[in-house]
């Protein structure tokens, strides 16, 4: 079967007076999306500034409950044990050159040569002294 | 009311919603059977009809003059037109729903349709159609557009279209032979 002009009638129809209508509606659905976004800011107002004001509060409170301090360098050495800062002097790098640098004028300290000898006047015997010897193992030193 | 003195009312804020009332006065029921014929069912293309007309007011700023109002508008009908149908395959996305026959049953039993046997069935064989190729038959057989004009309306080339047209027409004779 081949198309031809007879095939092209309309056959769908619409209700009476549709046409004398559909301007009015559709200018009725734009005024209605026209007012819809007007009143969009008052609604913000109404309900975001409380809102925000909560929060501000809530924020202004929580720091005030929460100060943070503000941290000394001498409070923080104060919280540091004197035994502690000898037992990290002892494990330090630092050279009795560097100490002596230090303390140079400190009366009560005196370096003596024999300082480290002093042991020998304390009355050890021989197996004691080879003992205090092998415990204080100098030969790094001397090299 | 030509289209460029319309163009020029519906510019200008003041005459805005006047020239806006001529132009749905002049173009609504071309567009509405336009989209009529793709749906079927007058309830749908009232909505869609509406659509078209209310993105027509609220982009007439952007609408750049190198093309004509009515191709413009035409534009945007046909595009609300495919977009539904998507939407609409896309709902049933089993299988076993297919809008097609929904469209078909909608001719046997919908009220607002009139026609004799040959004009429904000839109906029924272009829902068979793959969309846009039924809007391109429409556009050339019922609305006798020229190709150049479909073309700005579909961004298809004339060539293509003159294909897809000849193509359509030999499978709706093929159709109405063996049914």
């Amino acid at each position: 079967m081949k198309l031809d002009e007879n095939h092209k009638k309309n056959i769908y129809k619409v209700p009476e007076g549709y046409f004398e209508k559909l301007p009015q509606q559709i200018q009725a659905r734009i005024a209605e999306e026209n007012k819809s976004t007007s009143w969009q800011p008052v609604l913000v107002l109404r309900y975001a500034v409380p809102v925000i004001l909560l929060i501000a509060v809530a924020i202004y409170f929580g720091i005030s409950y929460y100060p943070q301090a503000v941290v000394q360098p001498e409070d923080l050495l104060a919280e540091v044990s004197t035994q502690e800062i000898v037992d990290y002097l002892a494990e330090s790098d630092i050279t009795t050159e560097e100490l002596i640098d230090e303390f140079r004028n400190d009366e009560e300290i005196i370096l003596n040569e024999n300082n480290g000898l002093d042991a020998l006047e304390l009355d050890l015997n021989e197996a004691d002294f080879d003992e205090l010897l092998n415990e204080y193992d100098t030969t790094q030193d001397l090299l | 009311m030509e289209d460029h003195e319309l163009l020029n009312k519906l510019k200008n804020e003041e005459s805005r919603n006047f020239g806006f009332n001529l132009m749905i006065n002049k173009y609504q029921e071309r567009i509405y059977w336009h989209i009529r014929k793709m749906v079927v069912d007058h309830d749908d293309a009232d909505d869609l009809v509406q659509e078209t007309f209310i993105k027509v007011y609220k982009n007439i700023d952007n609408f750049r003059e190198a093309a004509q109002l009515y191709t413009w508008i035409y534009k945007i009908a046909t595009n609300e037109c495919l977009s539904f149908l998507r939407k609409k395959k896309r709902r049933y996305f089993l299988p076993i729903h297919d809008v097609a026959e929904e469209l078909t049953q909608k001719l046997d039993q919908a009220p607002n349709i009139d026609g004799n046997e040959i004009e429904i069935k000839l109906q029924k064989a272009l829902l068979k159609l793959p969309d846009k190729q039924r809007m391109v038959f429409n556009m050339k057989y019922f609305d006798e557009m020229k190709y150049e004009e479909i073309a700005k309306i579909t961004d298809t080339s004339v060539g293509a279209l003159k294909a897809s047209y000849h193509l359509a027409v030999k499978k709706i004779e093929d159709f109405l032979t063996s049914n």
